[in-house]
């Protein structure tokens, strides 16, 4: 069976050409673009990187810091090299609740847009991730790095304490694991003196 | 021997930060080369900028939770076929933009076919042929006429066979055309 061109290439008149032409260039503007990605924790890879950085200040110390941005980086281009080797094995996930099954097309959605979850569950709210809940979680954690970055790890901890409160196992709770790990580091030296 | 102990849970978490990382620049990598494809098609749906930025952002969500079920290759698939779920269940036809009944005959006086996308109503008016188009239709006609997707793309995207695309996407094209034809006629007949 021959498959037919394109209306624009092909058999479409001055005004459809127009009307087509017209939408295939529509975007969605920088202000949305920038409210999806800020809501699914996409800041961008300069954003991302600082973020990172604060983290291995905490963990390595700063003299140690060139030798630990390496080994992350290696680390993250090991783990998207055996992205598929981890999902036969380990099943790396950021859901708790996914299933051993490998699919290859989404579960039928019938949750309005504007229901917060997209998928009804009998887990725990903090399990069962919605965009609401993710945004909170990226909040909270926001928080803590703010606080780090004034050197208040106190007010870290705290916020730090209101997130596991709120997420006992959230979605972002490793990075709130580094986070205390960060915290905890520098608070210890004043404890010593 | 604290230390050592802090090193140790330092280097498990740094792996594990390792596998989000690279979860995370995998949804980095999947937003960056679908999210335009999706919005879009939602928006030729009949959704908002601002409702088909929701839904797709939703669509993402989604995706991440299930990140680690989602095979590689089959993030675009996925993705669509969420998206266009949650559009399919939402109030569509509500929240169409506000139409008129008789839109596709209603026409600016005094504006020439030729100037219509010039006077930015292009889009309006391809919303108002898709107001009056049934979705799987409309999908159909979208991926292939402005995303450019073959047929087997279609077909394997939208989870149907390659003859079912063939016969939606004729049936779009006559009731893309016609619509198109009504309304050049009713700009041409302001003209008179």
């Amino acid at each position: 069976m021959k498959e037919p061109k394109p209306l624009l290439r092909e058999g479409a008149s001055d005004f459809e050409r127009q009307l087509l032409g017209a939408v295939m260039g529509e975007r969605p503007s920088p202000q949305l673009r920038s409210r999806m990605r800020r809501t699914l924790g996409l800041t961008g890879p300069l954003a991302w990187a600082s973020s990172v950085k604060a983290m291995l200040m905490g963990l390595a110390g700063k003299s140690a810091l060139g030798v630990a941005v390496v080994g992350l980086v290696a680390t993250g281009v090991v783990g998207v090299r055996s992205m598929q080797a981890e999902r036969d094995e380990t099943r790396v996930s950021l859901a708790p609740e996914a299933t051993a099954v490998v699919i290859e097309r989404a579960p039928t959605v019938r949750e309005p847009v504007t229901t917060p979850a997209p998928q009804k569950s009998a887990k725990a709210p903090e399990q069962n991730a919605s965009g609401g809940e993710l945004r909170e979680e990226i909040l909270l954690l926001d928080q803590v790095r703010a606080a780090l970055q004034q050197g208040s790890a106190a007010a870290a901890l705290e916020q730090l304490d209101r997130y596991h409160q709120r997420f006992p196992s959230g979605i972002l709770s490793r990075e709130a694991a580094l986070l205390r790990q960060q915290a905890a580091a520098r608070r210890a030296p004043r404890t010593a003196r | 021997m604290a230390s050592a102990t802090m090193m140790i849970e330092g280097t498990v978490d740094e792996v594990s930060l390792g596998a989000r990382a690279a979860a995370r620049i995998r949804l980095e990598r999947m937003f960056r080369a679908h999210h335009e494809l999706i919005w879009r098609t939602l928006r030729r749906l009949g959704l908002s900028a601002d409702l088909a930025a929701d839904t797709t952002q939703q669509a993402y969500l989604i995706a991440a939770e299930r990140l680690g079920d989602i095979r590689a290759g089959s993030e675009r698939a996925f993705l669509f076929s969420t998206a266009i779920g949650l559009a399919r269940t939402n109030f569509r036809r509500s929240q169409r933009c506000q139409l008129e009944s008789d839109m596709d005959v209603h026409v600016d006086p005094g504006v020439r076919a030729e100037q219509v996308t010039n006077r930015c109503s292009a889009m309006e008016l391809m919303d108002r042929v898709f107001a009056k188009t049934d979705p799987d239709l409309a999908t159909v006609f979208v991926l292939f006429e402005l995303e450019g997707l073959s047929a087997p793309e279609i077909a394997q995207l939208v989870d149907i066979p390659v003859g079912t695309v063939a016969s939606r996407l004729r049936r779009a094209r006559a009731t893309f055309r016609a619509a198109a034809r009504r309304m050049e006629l009713a700009y041409a007949g302001q003209l008179r």
